[in-house]
């Protein structure tokens, strides 16, 4: 390193200088001895000694004309050539490199080499981010190679970062770039579109086969084919109605029963017992108990109840059945439920018809549809 | 004053160093152009184009004028 010039600078006026820096040279380094001429000489020591030498060149009878500090400016001249010079030129070579991409960073690519996809974007587009076009260079990925499903780029400093996202699904799938249809009649309530464009928009009422999502998207009047995915939420409703009718034929049972057992062992019957009565019309029940409980012998009695009935003409007024009609409507309306929709809301309806009053049961469902496999 | 080299630079037309070394007891310059360190076992001087360290024990500045200096002492080496 470059010593640094700093210290004391003398410039004294007197003779036989030679012997006297001979003494003083013992005592304290003398550095930059010039002779201006025979009786004027300059000399430079350290500025801690500056005191003893000029107490030595007082003693000597020396004139000092000059006593200054020097090593300033030299200090800074040294480190404008040292640090500053570096410093200005690295910062104009970054500013003049900061315009061009220098890295590329490729993340999520498993099948695809990172390679061919550094090598597509350099052979293709522009190394000044300011004329690459993200968009652009996501459509040619996108079109170029057929593994990516979904690729998004940006310029992160003097890096580009391609996030890839690869398909999952056989291509055969893909391949088919189907919509989203609905399933049911209803309304769209929610939806997250995650690819695709979307058919419907929240308040609309769809029919079933309606689209709602389209596997496509446009850019720059340029349609991308893509996997038609979205988190929609529909009300489907599901309606069951009943006639109320004032007088109508109900079976009934009488009370009467007639009973047949019959025993059996690995479901052959060893032991049956008819039935004493018969019926021209009835129902029956069946139950079936084991008679020992172990499983080396399985014998089983099967007992077989006759019931009964006959045909019984009720008359019932619309406010007496009323409650009875809105219990079988709903039934019947939540046997149409999906199975895994919630229910949000129900309610009923009683209108006049010709045959007498109907009652209508509607239960709204909150559901989900559209694909999210990824 | 009067040197010899210095004469002898005029006819040439030479205007550089000279160094004499007399036995190693003594070295005699001409065309130097200031004394950058004196110590007893170190003496460097400015020349053209460069610098001319002395190294040694005992080393004293015996003349020293505008463009000559002579300096005595043991003289163990001279790095030009």
């Amino acid at each position: 390193m470059k010593r640094l010039k700093s210290g004391v600078l003398f410039k004294i006026k007197g003779l036989n200088i030679e012997k006297n820096l001979n003494i003083l040279s013992k005592q304290v380094e003398i550095f930059d001895i010039f002779r201006h001429s025979k009786n004027l000489t300059s000399f430079r020591v350290g500025a801690t000694k500056a005191k003893s030498v000029r107490k030595f060149l007082q003693t000597h009878n020396y004139e000092i004309l000059e006593e200054r500090r020097v090593g300033g400016a030299i200090f800074l001249r040294v480190l404008s050539i040292n640090v500053l010079l570096p410093v200005v030129f690295g910062a104009l070579l970054i500013f003049l490199q900061s315009p061009f991409i220098l890295q590329y960073e490729i993340l999520g690519g498993e099948n695809i080499l990172e390679k061919e996809v550094v090598e597509y974007i350099r052979t293709n587009f522009p190394k000044n981010k300011y004329k690459l076009n993200t968009k652009k260079v996501e459509g040619a990925l996108y079109d170029h190679f057929d593994e990516i499903s979904f690729v998004s780029v940006i310029v992160r400093g003097q890096t580009l970062v391609v996030n890839i996202k690869e398909k999952l699904l056989p291509e055969e799938i893909y391949g088919e770039f189907a919509p989203i249809v609905s399933d049911y009649d209803g309304k769209i309530t929610d939806f997250e579109l995650v690819s695709g464009t979307m058919a419907v928009k929240i308040g609309d009422y769809v029919r079933a086969g309606d689209v709602l999502v389209y596997p496509f998207y446009i850019d720059g009047g340029v349609r991308h084919r893509v996997l038609a995915k979205a988190q929609i939420t529909m009300e489907i409703y599901h309606t069951a109605s009943v006639q109320h009718q004032n007088e109508r034929t109900e079976k009934v049972r009488t009370g009467r029963t007639s009973e047949r057992l019959v025993v059996t062992l690995f479901n052959l019957p060893i032991y049956r017992n008819e039935a004493k009565e018969t019926f021209s019309l009835y129902e029956e029940e069946v139950e079936i108990k084991p008679l020992i409980l172990n499983n080396l012998l399985p014998l089983k009695l099967e007992r077989t109840t006759y019931f009964e009935l006959e045909f019984v003409k009720i008359k019932e007024t619309f406010a007496e059945a009323e409650e009875r009609l809105k219990k079988e409507a709903r039934e019947k309306a939540l046997k149409n439920l999906t199975k895994c929709g919630i229910i949000k809301d129900e309610f009923v309806q009683s209108s006049e018809t010709d045959g007498g009053m109907l009652v209508s049961y509607t239960i709204v469902e909150e559901i989900e549809v559209g694909r999210d496999e990824n | 004053m009067f040197n010899f080299f210095g004469e002898i630079k005029k006819d040439l037309k030479v205007d550089e160093f000279h160094i004499i070394n007399i036995s190693n007891r003594i070295l005699y310059v001409e065309g130097h152009r200031g004394i950058k360190t004196l110590t007893k076992s170190l003496v460097v001087f400015r020349v053209k184009n460069g610098s001319v360290e002395v190294e040694g024990e005992g080393l004293n500045l015996s003349e020293l004028t505008e463009n000559t200096l002579k300096i005595s002492g043991e003289i163990k080496r001279i790095n030009l």
